[in-house]
């Protein structure tokens, strides 16, 4: 009897020994976490790096194949997209020499849009839009800054930097909401973002009584100060109208996917 | 049986560097499945439940989801030594799987 409580004491002090060794070792690791990270980050971004090229040729292949049969209805439907887009490159030339006039006359220089820095994509966080890339405090880079593609499409904003690694919260997160605008023939609509996770954004706070259409273009607005203007987020697929609401929603079709790209460029 | 951690501990690294650098790639209605979680739990049911490399495995597996996750170091530490010693309990109490008891 008496051996028998001797053992449950020693078990239940051994427990509470794992459980406060436990503690104190997750408590150690998070004061190291940075530098933690940075030596897993170090030694498996090489691998990473060529699975992440691996993935999008993979992927590219595979998707290259089942868009096989609906190429000719693309091709249409490009060729439709095309002609609207000729006129509205001809309106925008007309614009771009008045503004070249108007910068000579106010004798403004014309500057590049942006000072640009490259980086590669390493690896995606499994349970939440975070991407890691492989440039960091050594190449300049600090939190906050906005991340886009080649196209000048959005990807997110710097959320933590290491020594030679920076995570990207994408603007598909849950905690990210920022200005943009609806992009319409002559006209602009400021509405806010409001990522949603699993790649999804919807885009609230559009007044009642503005017109939008699916196909309307969303690009980022500089009013809340988060990205630089006119960067692509994507389009309107669908939205809801309803009277009693003040408001009308939009549910958007990304620009981006994330997992048919290599490279970024972060704005500096 | 530092062998089979260490085998095993190398298999979940690599496990989670594919899931998390090749496997999104390929994502069905934007879903992807934890591989190693899923690698861990079957570790932990079919090791005989008085073995304990499936709890020093747990340990690990969650160290390296940490690293590799925006979460505090910790979280996935903390969630597969859970599920891991419950499995274990769960089957030394109520279940019996006689090829795990061979094992």
């Amino acid at each position: 009897m008496k051996r028998n409580s001797f053992r449950k004491n020693n078990k239940f002090i051994g427990g509470i020994i794992s459980l406060i060794a436990l503690v104190s070792i997750v408590f150690f690791l998070n004061i190291f976490q940075t530098k933690i990270r940075g030596v897993f980050y170090w030694f498996s971004s090489p691998i990473q790096k060529n699975l992440w090229t691996a993935g999008v040729q993979t992927s590219n292949f595979f998707q290259g194949l089942s868009n096989f049969a609906s190429l000719e209805n693309k091709l249409e439907e490009s060729e439709r997209r095309n002609q609207g887009l000729a006129t509205e490159i001809i309106r925008l030339r007309e614009i771009e020499q008045e503004n070249e006039r108007l910068r000579t006359a106010l004798n403004i220089g014309i500057e590049k849009d942006f000072d640009l820095a490259f980086a590669q994509i390493i690896s995606k966080d499994a349970s939440e839009d975070i991407i890691l890339i492989d440039k960091g405090f050594e190449d300049g880079l600090l939190k906050d800054m906005a991340v886009i593609t080649e196209e000048k499409v959005l990807i997110g904003r710097i959320t933590e930097v290491f020594d030679k690694y920076s995570k990207i919260m994408l603007a598909t997160h849950k905690n990210m909401s920022f200005d943009v605008m609806i992009k319409r023939e002559g006209e602009e609509v400021s509405a806010v973002a409001q990522g949603q996770g699993s790649s999804k954004i919807i885009i609230n706070l559009i007044p009642q009584k503005e017109e939008i259409s699916e196909g309307d273009a969303i690009v980022t607005s500089n009013l809340g100060g988060i990205f630089p203007e006119l960067i692509l987020v994507g389009y309107i697929k669908e939205f809801a109208k309803n009277d009693t609401d003040p408001f009308q929603t939009a549910r958007v079709d990304n620009a981006l996917d994330i997992s048919q790209i290599k490279n970024v460029f972060i704005i500096k | 049986m530092l062998k089979k951690i260490l085998i095993s501990t190398a298999a979940l690294y690599i496990l989670i560097l594919m899931q998390t650098s090749f496997f999104l790639h390929f994502t069905v209605l934007r879903l992807i499945p934890n591989f190693a979680f899923i690698f861990l739990i079957i570790f932990n049911i079919i090791e005989d439940p008085k073995e304990r490399t499936g709890i020093y495995l747990a340990a690990a597996g969650g160290l390296l989801l940490d690293v590799f996750s925006t979460n505090f170091i910790g979280l996935n530490i903390i969630i597969m030594l859970f599920i891991s010693l419950s499995i274990k309990f769960i089957i030394k109490r109520y279940v019996g799987i006689p090829f795990a008891e061979k094992a």
